[in-house]
Protein backbone atom coordinates (compact mmCIF):
# COMPACT_ATOMS: atom_id res chain seq x y z
CA UNK A 1 0.00 0.00 0.00
CA UNK A 2 1.41 3.50 -0.94
CA UNK A 3 0.23 6.07 1.36
CA UNK A 4 -0.91 8.88 -0.19
CA UNK A 5 0.23 12.78 0.82
CA UNK A 6 -2.28 14.33 2.96
CA UNK A 7 -2.70 11.27 5.58
CA UNK A 8 0.53 11.41 7.82
CA UNK A 9 0.67 14.11 10.06
CA UNK A 10 3.92 16.33 11.05
CA UNK A 11 6.05 14.37 13.26
CA UNK A 12 4.87 11.11 12.00
CA UNK A 13 6.31 12.53 8.20
CA UNK A 14 9.31 13.78 9.91
CA UNK A 15 10.79 10.96 11.72
CA UNK A 16 9.62 8.17 8.72
CA UNK A 17 11.58 10.47 6.36
CA UNK A 18 14.22 10.31 9.27
CA UNK A 19 15.13 6.98 9.40
CA UNK A 20 14.56 6.73 5.39
CA UNK A 21 16.65 9.21 4.89
CA UNK A 22 19.71 7.64 6.93
CA UNK A 23 19.26 3.92 6.06
CA UNK A 24 19.59 5.63 2.90
CA UNK A 25 22.55 7.62 2.69
CA UNK A 26 24.00 4.52 4.58
CA UNK A 27 23.55 2.69 1.83
CA UNK A 28 24.24 4.74 -0.86
CA UNK A 29 27.54 5.12 0.63
CA UNK A 30 28.12 0.84 0.65
CA UNK A 31 27.27 0.47 -2.71
CA UNK A 32 29.10 3.73 -4.26
CA UNK A 33 32.24 1.71 -2.49
CA UNK A 34 31.41 -1.69 -3.86
CA UNK A 35 29.25 -1.38 -7.05
CA UNK A 36 31.35 -2.51 -10.24
CA UNK A 37 30.99 -0.59 -13.24
CA UNK A 38 29.32 -3.30 -15.52
CA UNK A 39 26.19 -3.25 -12.48
CA UNK A 40 25.67 0.48 -12.84
CA UNK A 41 23.09 -0.18 -15.79
CA UNK A 42 21.86 -3.47 -14.10
CA UNK A 43 20.63 -1.57 -11.10
CA UNK A 44 18.93 1.11 -13.36
CA UNK A 45 16.99 -1.85 -15.39
CA UNK A 46 16.29 -3.75 -11.88
CA UNK A 47 15.07 -0.13 -10.70
CA UNK A 48 12.49 -0.08 -14.04
CA UNK A 49 12.00 -3.61 -12.99
CA UNK A 50 10.55 -2.90 -9.83
CA UNK A 51 8.44 0.18 -11.05
CA UNK A 52 7.16 -2.20 -13.81
CA UNK A 53 5.99 -4.94 -11.21
CA UNK A 54 4.64 -2.33 -8.98
CA UNK A 55 2.05 -0.89 -11.28
CA UNK A 56 1.25 -4.21 -13.30
CA UNK A 57 -1.25 -6.07 -10.92
CA UNK A 58 -2.52 -9.75 -11.61
CA UNK A 59 -5.72 -11.16 -10.62
CA UNK A 60 -5.56 -13.87 -7.63
CA UNK A 61 -9.55 -14.53 -8.17
CA UNK A 62 -12.18 -13.65 -6.06
CA UNK A 63 -12.42 -10.69 -8.03
CA UNK A 64 -9.36 -8.78 -6.65
CA UNK A 65 -5.99 -8.39 -7.97
CA UNK A 66 -2.48 -7.77 -5.91
CA UNK A 67 0.95 -6.20 -7.16
CA UNK A 68 3.92 -7.77 -5.81
CA UNK A 69 6.75 -5.27 -3.97
CA UNK A 70 9.64 -6.90 -5.13
CA UNK A 71 11.54 -6.20 -2.27
CA UNK A 72 12.19 -9.52 -1.05
CA UNK A 73 13.68 -10.78 -4.64
CA UNK A 74 15.90 -7.99 -5.41
CA UNK A 75 16.95 -8.18 -2.58
CA UNK A 76 17.91 -12.11 -3.08
CA UNK A 77 19.45 -10.61 -6.28
CA UNK A 78 21.86 -7.80 -5.61
CA UNK A 79 21.99 -7.63 -2.20
CA UNK A 80 19.81 -5.93 0.31
CA UNK A 81 21.69 -2.53 0.42
CA UNK A 82 21.60 -2.08 -3.28
CA UNK A 83 17.63 -3.58 -3.22
CA UNK A 84 17.27 -1.04 -1.32
CA UNK A 85 18.56 1.64 -3.16
CA UNK A 86 16.50 -0.03 -6.07
CA UNK A 87 13.48 -0.10 -4.29
CA UNK A 88 13.76 4.01 -2.77
CA UNK A 89 14.68 4.79 -6.54
CA UNK A 90 11.82 2.83 -7.89
CA UNK A 91 8.84 4.45 -4.86
CA UNK A 92 10.51 8.04 -5.49
CA UNK A 93 9.75 7.74 -9.21
CA UNK A 94 6.34 6.32 -8.84
CA UNK A 95 5.08 9.22 -6.55
CA UNK A 96 6.49 11.89 -9.18
CA UNK A 97 5.46 9.84 -12.16
CA UNK A 98 2.14 7.77 -11.43
CA UNK A 99 1.05 9.60 -8.29
CA UNK A 100 1.58 6.24 -6.56
CA UNK A 101 2.24 7.58 -3.28
CA UNK A 102 2.75 11.08 -2.37
CA UNK A 103 5.98 13.15 -2.09
CA UNK A 104 5.96 13.63 1.61
CA UNK A 105 4.87 10.60 2.30
CA UNK A 106 7.36 9.25 0.75
CA UNK A 107 9.79 8.33 3.66
CA UNK A 108 6.99 6.32 5.31
CA UNK A 109 6.50 3.91 2.21
CA UNK A 110 10.13 3.77 1.76
CA UNK A 111 10.04 2.27 5.84
CA UNK A 112 7.29 0.60 5.12
CA UNK A 113 8.38 -1.29 1.73
CA UNK A 114 11.99 -0.31 1.17
CA UNK A 115 13.29 -0.96 4.67
CA UNK A 116 10.96 -4.01 6.00
CA UNK A 117 11.47 -5.45 2.82
CA UNK A 118 14.62 -5.82 1.96
CA UNK A 119 16.28 -5.84 5.23
CA UNK A 120 13.96 -7.68 7.54
CA UNK A 121 12.81 -9.70 4.43
CA UNK A 122 16.28 -10.96 3.26
CA UNK A 123 17.35 -11.05 6.78
CA UNK A 124 14.54 -13.92 7.34
CA UNK A 125 15.44 -15.29 4.18
CA UNK A 126 19.03 -16.11 5.24
CA UNK A 127 18.00 -17.05 8.98
CA UNK A 128 15.94 -19.66 7.89
CA UNK A 129 17.35 -22.90 6.25
CA UNK A 130 15.53 -24.36 3.06
CA UNK A 131 15.00 -21.98 -0.02
CA UNK A 132 11.04 -22.54 0.05
CA UNK A 133 10.10 -22.22 3.82
CA UNK A 134 12.54 -19.55 4.30
CA UNK A 135 10.76 -17.47 1.39
CA UNK A 136 7.43 -17.85 2.13
CA UNK A 137 7.84 -17.01 6.11
CA UNK A 138 10.04 -14.16 5.06
CA UNK A 139 7.24 -12.61 2.59
CA UNK A 140 4.90 -13.43 5.22
CA UNK A 141 6.57 -11.71 8.11
CA UNK A 142 7.70 -9.01 6.01
CA UNK A 143 3.84 -8.82 4.91
CA UNK A 144 2.85 -8.39 8.46
CA UNK A 145 5.28 -6.33 9.65
CA UNK A 146 4.82 -3.72 6.88
CA UNK A 147 1.16 -3.49 7.52
CA UNK A 148 1.59 -2.78 11.62
CA UNK A 149 4.47 -0.24 10.61
CA UNK A 150 1.87 1.45 8.35
CA UNK A 151 -1.39 1.09 10.44
CA UNK A 152 0.80 2.58 13.31
CA UNK A 153 1.91 5.78 11.39
CA UNK A 154 -1.72 6.31 10.13
CA UNK A 155 -3.16 5.98 13.69
CA UNK A 156 -0.34 8.18 15.12
CA UNK A 157 -1.09 10.53 12.66
CA UNK A 158 -5.06 10.35 13.96
CA UNK A 159 -5.82 8.73 10.66
CA UNK A 160 -7.18 4.76 11.54
CA UNK A 161 -8.42 3.73 14.61
CA UNK A 162 -6.60 0.67 15.43
CA UNK A 163 -8.58 -1.15 17.59
CA UNK A 164 -10.99 -1.47 14.46
CA UNK A 165 -8.40 -1.61 11.62
CA UNK A 166 -5.43 -3.38 13.02
CA UNK A 167 -7.08 -6.94 12.54
CA UNK A 168 -8.23 -6.55 8.86
CA UNK A 169 -4.78 -4.72 8.22
CA UNK A 170 -2.27 -7.60 9.27
CA UNK A 171 -4.63 -10.21 8.20
CA UNK A 172 -4.88 -8.72 4.10
CA UNK A 173 -1.11 -7.99 4.24
CA UNK A 174 -0.12 -11.48 5.73
CA UNK A 175 -1.83 -12.75 2.63
CA UNK A 176 0.07 -10.85 0.04
CA UNK A 177 2.81 -11.11 2.25
CA UNK A 178 2.73 -14.77 1.45
CA UNK A 179 1.95 -14.45 -2.06
CA UNK A 180 4.86 -12.53 -2.84
CA UNK A 181 6.78 -15.01 -0.86
CA UNK A 182 5.22 -17.99 -3.07
CA UNK A 183 5.73 -15.60 -6.47
CA UNK A 184 9.26 -14.68 -5.09
CA UNK A 185 10.15 -18.37 -4.97
CA UNK A 186 8.66 -19.30 -8.14
CA UNK A 187 10.57 -16.55 -9.82
CA UNK A 188 13.65 -18.14 -8.50
CA UNK A 189 13.00 -21.25 -9.52
CA UNK A 190 11.87 -20.04 -12.83
CA UNK A 191 15.30 -17.80 -13.25
CA UNK A 192 17.30 -21.17 -12.33
CA UNK A 193 15.75 -23.08 -15.02
CA UNK A 194 16.41 -20.49 -17.94
CA UNK A 195 19.34 -18.44 -16.61
CA UNK A 196 20.58 -20.31 -14.08
CA UNK A 197 23.80 -17.82 -13.86
CA UNK A 198 21.85 -14.86 -12.74
CA UNK A 199 21.80 -16.76 -9.33
CA UNK A 200 25.48 -17.17 -8.83
CA UNK A 201 26.29 -14.51 -6.93
CA UNK A 202 23.60 -14.98 -4.38
CA UNK A 203 23.26 -18.10 -1.39
CA UNK B 1 3.85 1.44 -27.63
CA UNK B 2 2.10 4.26 -25.70
CA UNK B 3 4.76 5.96 -23.56
CA UNK B 4 3.44 9.72 -23.68
CA UNK B 5 1.39 9.43 -20.85
CA UNK B 6 4.35 10.03 -18.44
CA UNK B 7 4.87 13.43 -18.53
CA UNK B 8 3.52 14.38 -21.86
CA UNK B 9 2.06 18.08 -21.33
CA UNK B 10 6.02 18.78 -19.99
CA UNK B 11 7.03 20.31 -22.90
CA UNK B 12 4.45 22.73 -24.16
CA UNK B 13 5.07 26.50 -24.63
CA UNK B 14 3.85 28.44 -21.29
CA UNK B 15 4.98 30.91 -19.48
CA UNK B 16 5.54 28.36 -16.54
CA UNK B 17 6.83 25.68 -18.85
CA UNK B 18 9.46 28.30 -19.15
CA UNK B 19 10.51 28.52 -15.42
CA UNK B 20 13.53 27.47 -14.29
CA UNK B 21 13.00 23.96 -12.98
CA UNK B 22 14.70 24.98 -9.32
CA UNK B 23 12.18 27.86 -9.06
CA UNK B 24 9.22 24.97 -10.13
CA UNK B 25 10.57 22.03 -7.41
CA UNK B 26 11.01 24.28 -4.24
CA UNK B 27 7.58 26.25 -5.47
CA UNK B 28 6.07 22.83 -5.16
CA UNK B 29 7.66 21.61 -2.25
CA UNK B 30 6.46 25.38 -0.54
CA UNK B 31 2.91 24.42 -1.53
CA UNK B 32 3.46 21.04 -0.10
CA UNK B 33 4.64 22.18 3.03
CA UNK B 34 1.94 24.97 3.74
CA UNK B 35 -0.78 22.46 2.54
CA UNK B 36 0.20 19.48 4.44
CA UNK B 37 1.71 20.88 7.70
CA UNK B 38 0.55 24.48 7.81
CA UNK B 39 -3.08 24.57 7.11
CA UNK B 40 -3.82 21.32 9.76
CA UNK B 41 -2.61 23.85 12.41
CA UNK B 42 -5.21 26.51 11.88
CA UNK B 43 -8.55 25.91 13.46
CA UNK B 44 -11.86 24.83 11.54
CA UNK B 45 -13.27 27.45 9.79
CA UNK B 46 -9.83 29.23 8.43
CA UNK B 47 -8.55 25.59 7.02
CA UNK B 48 -11.37 25.70 5.32
CA UNK B 49 -10.56 29.14 3.93
CA UNK B 50 -6.93 27.85 3.50
CA UNK B 51 -8.53 25.24 1.60
CA UNK B 52 -9.89 27.45 -0.24
CA UNK B 53 -7.39 30.00 -0.89
CA UNK B 54 -4.83 27.12 -1.87
CA UNK B 55 -7.60 25.62 -4.74
CA UNK B 56 -7.63 29.14 -6.14
CA UNK B 57 -3.78 29.53 -6.36
CA UNK B 58 -4.02 26.17 -7.90
CA UNK B 59 -6.34 27.24 -11.08
CA UNK B 60 -4.52 30.18 -11.50
CA UNK B 61 -1.05 28.82 -11.91
CA UNK B 62 -2.86 25.77 -13.89
CA UNK B 63 -4.09 28.36 -16.39
CA UNK B 64 -0.54 30.13 -17.04
CA UNK B 65 0.35 26.37 -17.55
CA UNK B 66 -1.81 25.95 -20.51
CA UNK B 67 -1.82 22.31 -19.11
CA UNK B 68 -5.52 20.97 -19.77
CA UNK B 69 -7.69 20.80 -16.41
CA UNK B 70 -9.17 17.49 -17.47
CA UNK B 71 -5.77 15.88 -17.89
CA UNK B 72 -4.89 16.90 -14.36
CA UNK B 73 -8.25 16.22 -12.55
CA UNK B 74 -8.62 12.78 -13.71
CA UNK B 75 -4.90 11.93 -12.90
CA UNK B 76 -5.35 13.84 -9.58
CA UNK B 77 -8.54 11.02 -8.93
CA UNK B 78 -6.02 8.01 -8.97
CA UNK B 79 -6.06 8.75 -5.22
CA UNK B 80 -9.66 8.58 -4.54
CA UNK B 81 -9.64 4.91 -4.15
CA UNK B 82 -7.20 4.95 -1.30
CA UNK B 83 -8.29 8.10 0.21
CA UNK B 84 -12.44 6.80 0.01
CA UNK B 85 -11.24 3.84 1.41
CA UNK B 86 -9.35 5.22 4.56
CA UNK B 87 -11.48 8.52 5.45
CA UNK B 88 -14.60 6.11 5.15
CA UNK B 89 -13.29 3.52 7.30
CA UNK B 90 -12.43 6.04 9.66
CA UNK B 91 -16.10 7.88 9.39
CA UNK B 92 -17.64 4.60 9.76
CA UNK B 93 -15.88 4.41 13.16
CA UNK B 94 -16.88 7.31 14.54
CA UNK B 95 -13.29 8.75 14.31
CA UNK B 96 -14.13 11.07 12.08
CA UNK B 97 -16.56 13.81 11.16
CA UNK B 98 -18.05 14.71 7.99
CA UNK B 99 -16.09 17.41 7.60
CA UNK B 100 -12.69 15.56 8.40
CA UNK B 101 -13.68 12.95 6.07
CA UNK B 102 -14.04 15.89 3.21
CA UNK B 103 -11.27 17.93 4.20
CA UNK B 104 -8.74 14.75 4.25
CA UNK B 105 -10.10 14.06 1.11
CA UNK B 106 -9.54 18.03 -0.57
CA UNK B 107 -6.09 17.61 0.69
CA UNK B 108 -4.84 14.61 -1.08
CA UNK B 109 -6.47 15.55 -4.26
CA UNK B 110 -5.04 18.76 -3.76
CA UNK B 111 -1.41 17.67 -3.02
CA UNK B 112 -1.16 15.08 -6.02
CA UNK B 113 -2.75 18.02 -8.02
CA UNK B 114 0.09 20.24 -6.90
CA UNK B 115 2.55 17.49 -8.09
CA UNK B 116 1.00 17.11 -11.28
CA UNK B 117 1.52 20.67 -12.20
CA UNK B 118 5.30 20.22 -11.77
CA UNK B 119 5.67 16.81 -13.66
CA UNK B 120 3.38 18.08 -16.12
CA UNK B 121 5.62 21.48 -16.67
CA UNK B 122 9.07 20.31 -16.40
CA UNK B 123 10.49 17.29 -18.22
CA UNK B 124 11.66 14.78 -16.21
CA UNK B 125 15.66 14.91 -17.29
CA UNK B 126 15.27 18.66 -16.33
CA UNK B 127 14.33 17.74 -12.77
CA UNK B 128 17.18 15.44 -12.61
CA UNK B 129 19.38 18.08 -14.13
CA UNK B 130 18.60 20.33 -10.86
CA UNK B 131 18.45 17.58 -8.33
CA UNK B 132 21.70 16.99 -9.37
CA UNK B 133 23.18 20.79 -8.96
CA UNK B 134 21.62 20.50 -5.62
CA UNK B 135 24.01 18.20 -4.68
CA UNK B 136 22.13 14.69 -5.02
CA UNK B 137 24.68 11.79 -5.21
CA UNK B 138 25.50 10.89 -8.12
CA UNK B 139 24.69 6.80 -8.09
CA UNK B 140 21.04 7.99 -7.24
CA UNK B 141 20.69 10.42 -10.08
CA UNK B 142 22.28 7.91 -12.47
CA UNK B 143 20.17 4.77 -11.35
CA UNK B 144 17.32 7.03 -11.71
CA UNK B 145 17.73 7.89 -15.25
CA UNK B 146 18.71 4.91 -16.35
CA UNK B 147 15.27 3.75 -14.61
CA UNK B 148 13.85 6.28 -16.80
CA UNK B 149 15.17 5.51 -20.05
CA UNK B 150 14.79 1.61 -19.56
CA UNK B 151 11.09 2.13 -18.21
CA UNK B 152 9.52 2.39 -21.78
CA UNK B 153 11.16 -0.67 -23.57
CA UNK B 154 10.69 -2.68 -20.30
CA UNK B 155 6.98 -1.32 -20.88
CA UNK B 156 6.86 -2.98 -24.31
CA UNK B 157 8.36 -6.21 -23.19
CA UNK B 158 6.01 -6.67 -21.21
CA UNK B 159 3.05 -5.70 -23.47
CA UNK B 160 4.55 -8.30 -25.83
CA UNK B 161 4.92 -11.05 -23.01
CA UNK B 162 1.14 -10.33 -22.05
CA UNK B 163 0.04 -10.63 -25.07
CA UNK B 164 2.02 -14.36 -25.54
CA UNK B 165 0.50 -15.31 -22.26
CA UNK B 166 -3.03 -14.59 -23.65
CA UNK B 167 -2.46 -16.32 -26.69
CA UNK B 168 -1.13 -19.15 -25.25
CA UNK B 169 -2.43 -19.67 -21.74
CA UNK B 170 -6.08 -17.85 -21.78
CA UNK B 171 -8.05 -21.01 -20.11
CA UNK B 172 -5.60 -21.15 -17.15
CA UNK B 173 -7.23 -20.17 -14.05
CA UNK B 174 -6.39 -20.02 -10.15
CA UNK B 175 -3.14 -21.40 -8.94
CA UNK B 176 -1.96 -22.07 -12.18
CA UNK B 177 -2.12 -18.24 -13.30
CA UNK B 178 0.30 -17.34 -10.81
CA UNK B 179 2.73 -19.47 -12.23
CA UNK B 180 2.17 -18.02 -16.02
CA UNK B 181 2.53 -14.99 -14.27
CA UNK B 182 5.78 -15.18 -12.45
CA UNK B 183 6.93 -16.92 -15.20
CA UNK B 184 6.37 -13.80 -17.15
CA UNK B 185 8.18 -11.32 -14.64
CA UNK B 186 11.25 -13.87 -14.54
CA UNK B 187 11.04 -13.60 -18.11
CA UNK B 188 11.24 -9.88 -18.02
CA UNK B 189 14.21 -10.37 -15.04
CA UNK B 190 15.96 -12.46 -17.40
CA UNK B 191 15.43 -9.81 -20.49
CA UNK B 192 16.87 -6.84 -17.87
CA UNK B 193 19.65 -8.94 -17.13
CA UNK B 194 20.49 -9.54 -20.79
CA UNK B 195 19.98 -5.56 -21.87
CA UNK B 196 22.01 -4.58 -18.99
CA UNK B 197 24.72 -6.99 -20.53
CA UNK B 198 24.51 -5.37 -23.67
CA UNK B 199 23.72 -1.51 -22.78
CA UNK B 200 27.39 -2.16 -20.72
CA UNK B 201 29.15 -3.69 -23.87
CA UNK B 202 27.82 -0.43 -25.72
CA UNK B 203 28.79 1.99 -22.67
CA UNK B 204 32.51 0.69 -22.44
CA UNK B 205 33.12 0.84 -26.56
CA UNK B 206 32.31 4.54 -25.92
CA UNK B 207 35.07 5.14 -23.35
CA UNK B 208 32.80 4.59 -19.78
CA UNK B 209 35.57 3.17 -17.48
CA UNK B 210 32.98 3.33 -14.20
CA UNK B 211 33.21 6.88 -13.59
CA UNK B 212 29.84 8.76 -14.32
CA UNK B 213 30.41 12.95 -14.52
Amino acid sequence: MHIPDGFLNTPVTLATAGVSGLTLVYSLKKVNQSIRPEQIPLLGLLASFVFMIQLFSFPIGIGTSIHLTGALLISILVGPLAGFLIMTISLFALALLFQHGGMLSLGANILNMGVVGCFLGYGIYRFIPGRRASLIVAGLLSGVVSASFCALELALSGMLDLSSAFATMLLIYGITGTIEGVASMFILEFLKKIKPELLESTA
Amino acid sequence: MNHAFIDRYSRLDSPLHKRSPATKILGVSVCLIALLFVIPLLNPPQIWAGLLIYSAIMVLITLSSSVPFSFLLSRSALVLPFSVLIVFVNYVSGNFSFAQMIETTVKSLLSIFTLLLLTSTTPFHEILKQLSRWGTPRLFIIILSFMYRYFFLLMGEIEALERAVHMRHSSVSGWKRIRVYTNMIGMLLVRSYERAEHVYQAMQMRGFTGDFP
